[in-house]
């Protein structure tokens, strides 16, 4: 084997290796209906939004521009679902502590019943004090709207459970508001891929 | 002789477990039958809590969009439709925020039974009115429209 073969059995190696990784190290797909204007595909985006968080400070896409984020909705009264979801938002929450580059986004959809000090104790209660997760309130509508907007994923997705009130679903949001990843909050081992996906994402 | 004595003892234990009186571990268990009664109800139709709010919806912008068709009876069986919808999701939040804010564990045993049997029959009152809202509305919206999904058969 000549220098020249040798160069080029390394190169080819070095190529399968590099493909191997690149297999394992999938890219998240951007999900969500796109839309389609002068011919041009947009990709589904988190529409603007604007609510009010447990320490009474406003939240908007600019809180998230530089960082990504889990979304949920809930409810501090609801007695099935809602608890799961919220320990597996922890879940992940401690699990990528120190991450400033991971944020969390809870939003109530009980609006005349959680109220800002009602979603401060319940913030304390489950234990969160830092300012990288925010349980959020606003206009009924607003919210509702906000969520069928985050739930457009379930059109993509014909096992998805109807109404976001009982879904349990917990969706990833990049920084430029797309929708990369979602699992069902109640299921241990799809909020492991969750996990996952996020690492993929930081990665990106 | 010994036999004798022994089936004595066993009808006796059998009679105490007869007279009802149940032991603390039997007692907990009830209890958490009781509360799964209760819950299953809850479970059954909180899926449509927010198909209670899109119908509302609907029948709101059916109302804007034909208020000049319709005539004044139509107009107020829609609103009370509206109205019904409305209350029927107010009621299953209210019942859920009273039943989070209940601390059942401080309730003794007798208490705790009267309060699950009570709360069965309010979830289960909130649970009617939930279908029953939900199905007038889609009847009306089919009378009127020829469209209406069916949730008769949801449970």
């Amino acid at each position: 084997m000549n220098n020249f073969t040798g160069l080029l059995l390394a190169g080819l190696v070095g190529l399968l290796l590099v493909s191997c990784g690149k297999d394992e190290q999938r890219e998240l797909p951007i999900l969500g209906i796109p839309k389609i204007t002068d011919g041009d595909t947009i990709p589904h985006r988190i529409p603007d939004f604007k609510f009010t968080n447990q320490d009474s400070q406003i939240v908007t896409n600019e809180t998230f521009e530089n960082a990504m984020y889990v979304a949920d909705f809930f409810f501090t009264s609801c007695p099935t679902i809602c608890p799961k979801l919220t320990r597996s938002m922890l879940r992940i929450h401690d699990y990528f502590e120190g991450r400033d580059d991971l944020l969390f986004l809870s939003h109530t959809i009980d609006v005349r019943r959680d109220s800002i000090p009602r979603l401060k104790l319940y913030a304390e209660n489950i234990g969160v004090t830092s300012d990288r997760w925010h349980f959020v309130t606003g206009d009924e509508d607003e919210i509702y709207d906000i969520a069928e907007d985050y739930m457009s994923i379930a059109l993509e997705d014909p096992d998805a459970p109807g109404g976001f009130d009982h879904s349990g679903w917990l969706i990833l949001v990049d920084q430029n508001r797309h929708i990369r990843s979602f699992c069902d909050g109640t299921e241990d081992e799809d909020v492991d891929r969750l996990i996952k996906d996020i690492k993929l994402l930081m990665d990106e | 002789m010994a036999a004798i004595a022994l089936l004595g003892v066993t009808i006796s234990l059998s009679a105490c477990a007869d007279n009802g009186e149940k032991s603390e571990e039997e007692k907990m268990d009830h209890l958490l039958d009781r509360e799964d009664d209760v819950m299953v109800i809850h479970d059954e139709v909180m899926p449509l809590n927010n198909d209670l709010r899109i119908k509302a919806n609907e029948l709101m912008a059916y109302f804007e969009e034909n208020v000049e068709d319709l005539d004044e009876e139509a107009q107020v069986e829609l609103r009370r439709l509206v109205e019904r919808l409305e209350n029927a999701r107010e009621g299953m939040m209210t019942w859920m925020s009273d039943w989070s804010d209940t601390d059942r564990d401080a309730m003794e045993y007798e208490e705790a039974l009267e309060y699950f049997d009570r709360e069965e029959e309010r979830i289960s009152e909130v649970a009617d009115a939930m279908r029953g809202s939900l199905k007038d509305a889609e009847e009306f919206l089919k009378k009127h429209t020829g469209n209406g999904d069916d949730h008769e058969n949801e449970s």
